[in-house]
């Protein structure tokens, strides 16, 4: 719904005067940005860069590779130039657009460098460079869609580097030793996001860097505790189970916990609660899937999925995250049904496990509709709507 | 925000790309050219295009050893020597550091089991594929490499069947 038609709305229902309507909409009007312009831009500017970095690919035989590295740097020097002209212009599109632009070329130039003097390094190495050169100048952008793409180039690199991580471990003779540095690695991974979405400057001069962060760091969490999951499909002898691990990652659990609550001491003492509970319950999955043999056990795994699914769908309820934990809800009905699949086999046991899965939806459903009532009243007793904590 | 936080942020990937050019740079001029033989086949990196991957053809089980190593309990390398009017230099076994002190040049003798690319042009890719094979069949495929003293191995130009294919500044390739 736009901002004319709730004010509308709110002055209908007597919640608001009309000079206050007036003054919320001069307000809004003035703060407004245009974020489907600036989408557009982001799109626009980040097929350049994606472009440059296919032109380099497809390494051009006509150029000599020296005039191709002082092409490539004369460009940079620029872009440098316009986005240094944007910035004291205070063109903020343009800012954007030539930052977004920027962040491409430097990832072309990189594989230029690559590929002319044949450097057959890890790809980490080159991403690792490329986010690390780029962090300050993407700082210098403020817009979600920037954010957002930066983050997504941090996560691959650190995907490949886990990746490289993995590759090496594996060439070792050690496999106890691979297996357990593997696990905690991954399972840190994501916390880090986390953590550095509350560092002071971010917080208080980049709040797009702060969401993306915490997007990119929660989704890692949630989904991360769901694959976890995936361990009871196989069976795990003896020699394939976690052990010191499951001791290190209890302790980065127990710790993440206690400095979250600590970071969040400005709220409520049920939503400190909640969100310390997240991660110790993954550790709980992750102990109970590969710390200990066992044979392949489908059930626990759908089972498990549930009850993670269940907890992250209360954690939201609790913190009021509307869309959330409507979207939780929704995957913990449809896990539960696809259980029934997983289960049984014959036509009657399938008919009776759908019969009462459909009930045990059903169910959900209701209680759903209920605590959406609830959360309703909450967020308007609030009268903050859902917060980004 | 201040202006000087702003060149840096923009200097930043400028000095990042002018170091990575400066080190490759730095490598090349400080390390020894080898030509060693090679075998190999055609992918492709999203990143960098395409680029023929190989290997050397080194056979640490088959070849002469200059000292006995043993790779359990000991660094072992291949001891290079460059030969005259040979296509390749000559490759025997050796402990580490031996072959730093004697040899023209060494290579771990991990290097003979590590994939090596070589980027070409995206036009040339299916010509040179079937350079090397050619090349290979007829046991003229060659890579030079520039070592340096660690033992660290990269491709300065191809070798196939007499012609030099080469990608670097102020070097030219013979087409195929």
């Amino acid at each position: 719904m736009n901002l004319d038609r709730k004010l509308q709305r709110w002055r209908e229902a007597g919640l608001i005067d009309d000079a206050t309507s007036a003054r919320i909409a001069a307000f809004e009007h003035a703060e407004r940005r245009p974020l489907g312009m600036y989408t557009l831009i982001g799109l626009g500017a980040s097929t350049v860069g994606l472009g440059l970095v296919s032109l380099v690919a497809a390494n051009w035989e006509v150029i000599p590779a020296a005039l191709k590295l002082g092409v490539d740097l004369l460009l940079g020097v620029g872009l440098a130039s316009f986005i240094q002209l944007a910035i004291s212009r205070q063109w903020r599109l343009a800012r954007e657009a030539l930052i977004t632009v920027f962040y491409g070329y430097t990832l072309a130039s990189l594989a230029l460098v690559g590929q002319i003097y044949q450097l057959n390094a890890p790809p980490y190495q080159a991403l690792s460079t490329w986010s690390l050169a780029t962090l300050p100048l993407c700082l210098l952008g403020e817009s979600l869609f920037l954010s957002i793409l930066y983050m997504a180039g941090v996560v691959t690199t650190h995907g490949f580097a886990l990746a490289e991580l993995i590759d090496v471990l594996a060439m070792g003779r050690n496999d106890a030793l691979a297996r357990n540095v593997i696990a905690s690695a991954v399972f840190v991974s994501p916390l880090l996001y986390v953590l550095l979405s509350f560092l002071p400057w971010l917080v208080a001069r980049r709040p797009h860097f702060v969401y993306s962060l915490r997007l990119f760091g929660g989704s890692g969490v949630l989904l991360g505790g769901f694959a976890l999951a995936f361990f009871w499909y196989e069976s795990l002898d003896a020699d394939d189970t976690l052990t010191w691990a499951v001791g290190v990652t209890l302790l980065f659990a127990l710790g993440f916990s206690w400095v979250l609550s600590r970071l969040l001491h400005a709220e409520s003492a049920r939503v400190r609660i909640a969100f310390a509970s997240v991660v110790p319950a993954a550790w709980l999955l992750l102990a109970a899937a590969s710390g200990i043999q066992h044979g392949s056990a489908d059930y626990l795994g759908g089972l498990s999925q549930v009850a993670w699914l269940g907890l992250c769908a209360v954690v939201s309820y609790r913190v009021l995250w509307l869309r959330l934990f409507h979207a939780l809800t929704a995957a913990l009905a449809l896990r539960i049904l696809v259980i029934y699949f997983e289960v049984f086999g014959s036509l009657l046991d399938t008919g009776v496990g759908l019969v009462t899965g459909g009930i045990l939806t059903l169910l959900i459903a209701w209680f759903w509709q209920k605590k959406m009532r609830q959360l309703g009243q909450s967020v308007r007793a609030q009268a903050g709507g859902p917060r980004a904590v | 925000m201040p202006s000087k936080w702003i060149a840096l942020a923009l200097a930043l990937p400028l000095l990042v790309i002018v170091l990575a050019i400066a080190r490759a740079e730095l490598f090349l001029r400080q390390a020894t050219e080898f030509s060693l033989p090679i075998g190999g086949y055609d992918p492709r990196d999203l990143l960098q295009g395409r680029y023929l991957q190989f290997r050397l053809l080194l056979d640490a089980q088959h070849t002469e050893e200059r000292e006995a190593c043993d790779a359990k309990t000991q660094a072992c390398c291949w001891c290079l020597t460059h030969v005259q009017d040979a296509p390749s230099a000559h490759a025997q076994r050796a402990t580490c550091s031996t072959a730093r002190e004697l040899c023209d040049g060494s290579l771990p003798l991990a290097a003979a089991e590590r994939q090596f690319r070589f980027y070409v042009p995206e036009s040339q890719a299916t010509l040179m594929e079937r350079a090397l094979i050619d090349a290979r069949a007829a046991e003229a495929a060659f890579a030079v490499f520039a070592i340096d003293q660690e033992g660290e191995a990269r491709v300065r130009e191809l070798r196939l069947n007499g012609r030099s294919y080469a990608s670097l500044p102020g070097s030219s390739s013979s087409p195929p």
